[in-house]
């Protein structure tokens, strides 16, 4: 099947964005399945949508301000309690490249 | 009778009246999973130890005198992506194996004080994203029903557990009919909330413009109760809504001569099965001879509905789902020399291919150059959907429809077609892009003995409406779970 829409190109810098590794195997066959569903979902270019706004939020609910008053929250050691790796209370990591 | 059969509200009135303590009702439920657990796979973390010791706590409160209420000492399992503190809340993920929750969400806070018994957590379809529940890293959950076939998805586990009599309910959460769906394929009652009508806080985000939590029972009365015990404003959840909670019980068994029921002709979809058809229109025609005024409508823009579905779900999931790189939480690759190379390794094997395919879709459909073509023009498409339900609820109280398009399917039948596999919720997920409450109860059997939903879908809101339709419904078709199991 020849992609319409998607390349293996455009696949793999999706995946540079989204911090994926997909082997050469991975990638045809994400390749395939995008590209079939991408060329579904683009239906939505037939519906007239001149003067119409996006939604962003459902409801007419708006941002919600409160008071900037210290309140309790987690405590180092509860934030730190499924960390993968810590250090001096804090997150440690692999060298930073 | 065992008590493993009975409601939640049955199981209050025992309790309540003393004929049976939070310990014996522990104990029938825990020997219930332990006998059939091994064949439905309906929960990822059950501690026996605990449940019991917490029944011990409860009918030690209740002796002295504590208040009963509606869900003290009821026997609940909880999705496996709402958070409990202390507990593992893994997502049904390789990448959450580990998690062990630091907080309780709003609604298992809500639940604590009623002093619920919390039976464990249930399975799912990883980070809530699948319609068959066959996209666990911990297995495949199977339906009560016919254990060749789906639970539906991605609240499989909830379903399941309530539906196999090892829970007397369950909550669940929805982005895009994943709580009705499986209610539907499994022959229980499943509840999806306005948009904001429950708290988010402490459910792992998947959507966030969509998703909700909501109720999984046995019957209309119990998913009214439920309802209201997790309903209300909370300030941890900027888009929860300040408005009051209904005593969703009062609109019980209610009169409904003059309530109008638009049927909308593109949830009445092509290549529907026949007998999920033929139960539908049974239930509507109850409807009908209870008084309610009955017509067919359009709403056009949901032949739009799935793609628009599609391409707003994953995109949201892209961005929230960033937050898994193995540096504050979760799995991690330990053998990467380099942050950039343990993100991409981390993501690479915690993730299932479910989960990755979404990912890279809304990722896609974010990126620069494709923005405007396909999220932003999503959004618009669904300002188009949301006018066409406003519409429709000027005219209608409610509007119904199948809830999925076929009975439970088998197992491995959709696996290899995402595409095929996402229509099952092509009557759902309209339903979540506008915002709106709808619930799906059981309407009939199928010829193969697997159970068939009605949903019912309500303005904004108007979560009394469902349960008044609903409630009429239940009345008529006496519904009973039917297991060799």
């Amino acid at each position: 099947m020849v992609s319409k829409i998607v390349s293996k190109e455009d696949i793999k810098h999706i995946a540079k964005l989204a911090e994926f590794e997909f082997s050469d195997s991975e990638i045809e066959k994400i390749t395939r399945q995008l590209d079939r569903i991408i060329e579904h979902v683009a239906k939505i270019g037939e519906a007239n949508t001149e003067d119409v706004d996006p939604t962003f939020h459902v409801l007419e609910v708006f941002n919600v301000f409160r008071e900037d008053t210290i309140k309790k929250s987690l405590s180092i050691e509860e934030s730190l309690s499924n960390a993968p790796e810590e250090s001096d209370g804090g997150f440690k990591v692999p060298k930073i490249d | 009778m065992d008590l493993i059969f009975k409601s939640a509200h049955e199981l209050h009135d025992l309790i309540k009246s003393k004929e049976v303590s939070v310990l014996d009702i522990a104990n029938s439920f825990i020997k219930r999973i332990k006998s059939v657990d091994n064949k439905i796979n309906a929960y990822i973390t059950f501690d026996e130890n605990q449940v019991i010791n917490n029944a011990k706590l409860i009918d030690e409160y209740i002796a002295k005198n504590g208040e009963i209420k509606k869900f003290t000492g009821i026997p609940i399992s909880i999705k496996d992506n709402i958070c409990i503190k202390g507990v593992k809340t893994t997502c049904a993920s390789k990448m959450l194996s580990n998690y062990i929750s630091v907080y309780d969400s709003t609604v298992v806070k809500k639940l604590n004080s009623h002093r619920y018994l919390l039976l464990g957590k249930a399975n799912m379809d990883e980070f809530a994203m699948g319609s068959s529940n066959e996209n666990s890293s911990f297995g495949v959950v199977k339906n009560p029903w016919n254990l060749k076939k789906v639970p539906g998805g991605s609240s499989g586990g909830p379903a399941a557990s309530v539906a196999a009599f090892e829970a007397a309910c369950s909550l669940g959460s929805d982005t895009g009919g994943s709580i009705r769906q499986p209610a539907s394929l499994c022959g229980i009652v499943g509840l999806k909330p306005t948009y904001g009508r429950v708290s988010r806080y402490g459910l792992t985000a998947f959507a966030s413009s969509l998703d909700q939590i909501g109720p999984l029972t046995k019957d209309v009365e119990d998913c009214a109760n439920l309802l209201q015990v997790i309903s209300g404003y909370d300030e941890f959840d900027s888009t929860s809504i300040k408005s009051e909670v209904l005593d969703y019980r009062s609109f019980l068994r209610r009169d409904i001569k003059g309530i109008k029921v638009g049927i909308p002709k593109e949830l009445m979809v092509k290549g529907m099965d026949n007998e999920v058809k033929e139960s539908v229109l049974k239930a509507v025609s109850i409807l009908e001879k209870n008084g309610a005024y009955i017509e067919e409508t359009s709403l056009p823009s949901l032949e739009y509905a799935l793609s628009v579905y599609y391409i707003v779900a994953a995109s949201e999931a892209s961005s929230n789902l960033s937050r898994f790189d193995g540096v504050r939480y979760g799995f991690r690759d330990f053998d990467s020399q380099t942050l950039r190379e343990m993100y991409k390794k981390t993501r690479a094997q915690g993730f299932g291919s479910e989960v990755k395919r979404r990912i890279m879709i809304g990722t896609f459909c974010l990126s620069s150059g494709y923005y405007d073509a396909y999220y932003e023009k999503a959004q618009k498409v669904r300002t188009l959907i949301i006018n066409d339900f406003k519409n429709a609820f000027s005219k209608y109280d409610v509007l119904a429809s199948p809830t999925s398009p076929t009975p439970a399917f088998n197992l491995g039948e959709k696996t290899d077609d995402p595409l095929l596999m996402h229509l099952s919720d092509i009557c759902t997920s309209p339903v979540n892009l506008a915002g709106i409450p709808a619930i799906s109860i059981p309407c009939g059997v199928s010829s193969e003995n697997l159970p068939i939903g009605i949903q019912i879908m309500a303005d904004v809101l108007r979560e009394d409406n469902l349960i008044k339709t609903a409630s009429v419904i239940e009345n008529e078709i006496n519904w009973q779970i039917n297991l060799d199991l």
